[in-house]
């Protein structure tokens, strides 16, 4: 493995034994992560997103879910192959992670300053005033007005922003933080918010040499911040590439449907309509072993309802898994 | 165009409970002095953050909530002012589409039945005729008629926010508000949905409110764009001319921490927004914009400015605009 690469995934499967039957959640997905890069991991609900980024600190409900394959290596390591006592040391210490709603992701009885603390002293042999004056730090840099009081405050005495800045600040309490895992950070804030968590992020990358795993589902989001994008799809994934090329020059048809379905595209610029795409996603139960696109794709023919496609590379760090990607790049530079 | 709607100086406030025994009680100025028109066959887009009253102004135009001061007019008559039968009436004129797919139906009511009640309600038609209606519907909105059996859990969400739309849908209705009404759904169903919404305005040459927090949407969507602060109208105008010239620096804010989505363009972004929305309980005094406000003078704090009309068509509140 290349001496840049912080974490690499490699055919990972999960699935979920369920009463009614296996819900392939996510099926083959690898992917690196490099030193100081924000990967962005795109997609619609239950689309496998999600699943993937738990599996990297196994946060995934054991039973009815289970990783059948694959290797999470993280520094070197098999994550998957780590005791249990060995990963809760990576947790928190290594890799951090930051939820949707910061409400109910931070302890509603503690002062936001005791959680903060708590990560310093369950990973570091500290006293509980220096961990104090560290979580103090931590509120300046995550930037919350007036952090000598609010060190004190409940989460609920806080806004759903200051509450997410927050959960950043537990994220970053380590002495080297490694992997951030951002699900969904900014989703159940409003655009003004959103916008100021996101420079944060931006600015506190350029601060501490972080990797961050951002899971978003808002195209938006991802050309703010993003390096690099996969694009997942029903649990698998049907293009990577650079966070410029995916939206100039999308070549999945999946990819350029949730590019077209977004009405800020500049294309739709007086459009009456927008060019949606049709049809639902597979259930995930009964999905087969073909391209889970098919039955929603303009493009499809009878070779992809028989086998899921290979990799395509079309330049270097851009690759597509579909078998009509020809026609899919021609249609797309006709527009 | 007609006014099919005029609001005029609109106030919805809520007292708040209190736990002090006397002095007077909070109260909660969810849409303070609104004025506006909607007229005959355009969609008006209402933008804002959550807790800017977008929601209460939608509710209070369907007299879902009882206004404090102001009137609403629907076609020249005052809505609050109709007896139960009139409104009654007003309702099948009048319809609205709610976020939530999933709690806006009734978990126990197979779609027929879901579909049909407005119908049993509102008309004297036969059970034979109402399924043909609601057939009808089904098919109008995209879904199999065989599916009116199904309970709601059996769909996706798109498919549920499409059965909000038949309900809503199924009294010919002119005017219909849509709260939110595409905010829950993953965005290529979003798009569906939007499509569909247009076709139905076409079709039936309906009128819409269309109440979101998402920007890019209002802005695809709106033929006029109102924005609004803390309970108050900030800015009016053409969708052309605000996305052009918007002129009010919350306008101004919002514009910019929307996420493009062109990657080059973060390099160039300005960081304009500040600070979080206060409480509306206690909204800041003058302008309820002024200490997230760029350019805030002394006058920002000590008075409210007035909705001014900057030009043709375009109204502002901002003292910076005289």
């Amino acid at each position: 493995m290349d001496e840049s690469t912080l974490l690499s995934i490699q055919n990972l499967e999960v699935n979920f034994y369920t009463q009614r039957g296996v819900v392939r959640a996510v099926r083959d997905i690898s992917f690196d992560i490099k030193k100081g890069e924000t990967l962005a991991l795109v997609g619609e609900s239950g689309c496998g997103k999600s699943v993937t980024a738990h599996s990297i600190n196994q946060l995934i409900p054991m039973p009815p879910g289970k990783i059948d394959n694959g290797q999470i290596f993280f520094e070197g390591q098999d994550l998957l192959k780590l005791s249990e006592r060995k990963i809760r040391k990576l947790r928190g210490e290594r890799i951090s992670m930051i939820f949707q709603e910061p409400m109910t992701s931070l302890n509603p009885v503690f002062k936001v300053g005791e959680q903060i603390a708590d990560v310093f002293l369950t990973h570091q042999k500290i006293t509980k005033q220096e961990a104090w004056d560290r979580a103090l730090k931590l509120l300046e840099l995550v930037k919350i007005p007036a952090p000598e009081s609010r060190i004190d405050s409940y989460p609920h005495q806080l806004s759903g922003g200051m509450r997410q800045r927050v959960m950043i600040a537990m994220a970053l309490a380590s002495p080297e933080p490694g992997l951030m895992i951002a699900d969904e950070p900014t989703t159940a804030l409003d655009v003004t918010i959103q916008a100021q968590i996101l420079d944060l992020l931006a600015d506190l990358k350029k601060e501490i040499s972080m990797s961050v795993l951002l899971i978003t589902h808002d195209m938006g989001v991802v050309a703010e911040t993003a390096d690099r994008v996969v694009v997942m799809y029903a649990g698998r994934k049907v293009e990577e590439a650079g966070v410029f090329d995916i939206f100039e020059k999308p070549s999945h048809p999946y990819t350029l449907g949730l590019l077209n379905s977004l009405p800020s595209n500049k294309k739709y610029r007086g459009a009456k309509r927008l060019e949606a795409i049709h049809g639902t996603v597979p259930d995930l139960l009964t999905i087969g072993d073909w391209c889970p696109f098919e039955n929603r794709c303009p493009f499809a023919v009878d070779e992809c309802r028989n086998s899921f496609p290979e990799e395509t590379s079309i330049a270097a760090g851009h690759s597509t898994w579909c078998h009509r990607v020809d026609d899919v790049i021609k249609e797309r530079n006709k527009t | 165009m007609d006014t099919l709607l005029e609001v005029k100086d609109l106030k919805t406030h809520f007292t708040l409970p209190t736990k002090k025994i006397a002095g007077p009680k909070p109260v909660l100025k969810a849409v303070d002095d609104v004025s506006f028109n909607v007229l005959e066959g355009e969609i008006l887009g209402v933008v804002g953050e959550s807790g800017c009253g977008k929601s209460t102004l939608g509710r209070t135009v369907l007299r879902l909530e009882n206004k404090t001061a102001g009137s609403v007019l629907y076609e020249g008559r005052d809505v609050f002012e109709l007896n139960n039968t009139e409104i009654q009436h007003l309702r099948t004129q009048m319809q609205m589409v709610f976020q939530d797919p999933y709690s806006s139906l009734n978990p126990r009511k197979k779609i027929s039945s879901l579909l049909s009640q407005p119908l049993r309600i509102h008309t004297t038609l036969s059970p034979a005729e109402r399924r043909e209606k609601i057939d009808s519907i089904m098919e109008e909105i995209g879904l199999n008629p065989r599916y009116t059996n199904r309970f709601p859990h059996q769909f996706s969400g798109g498919q549920r926010q499409r059965i909000g739309i038949a309900r809503a849908l199924t009294l010919d209705p002119e005017f219909i508000i849509c709260d939110e009404a595409v905010s829950a759904l993953d965005v290529s169903v979003q798009a569906q949905i939007l499509n569909l919404l247009l076709d139905l305005q076409d079709r039936h040459s309906l009128t819409y409110l269309f109440i979101a927090h998402d920007l890019g949407v209002v802005e695809f969507i709106s033929s006029r764009i109102m924005v609004m602060y803390l309970g108050k109208m900030v800015e009016f105008a053409e969708k052309e001319e605000l996305v052009a010239h918007h002129a009010h620096p919350y306008t101004k804010t919002l514009f910019a921490a929307f996420p493009t989505t062109d990657p080059h363009a973060r390099e160039t972004k300005e960081k304009v927004v500040m600070g979080d929305v206060p409480s509306p309980i206690n909204p800041p005094t003058g302008c309820h914009f002024h200490p997230r406000c760029p350019h805030a003078m002394d006058i920002c704090k000590e008075e409210y400015p007035e909705l001014r009309e900057i030009s043709p068509g375009h109204f502002a509140a901002c003292h910076l605009l005289k």
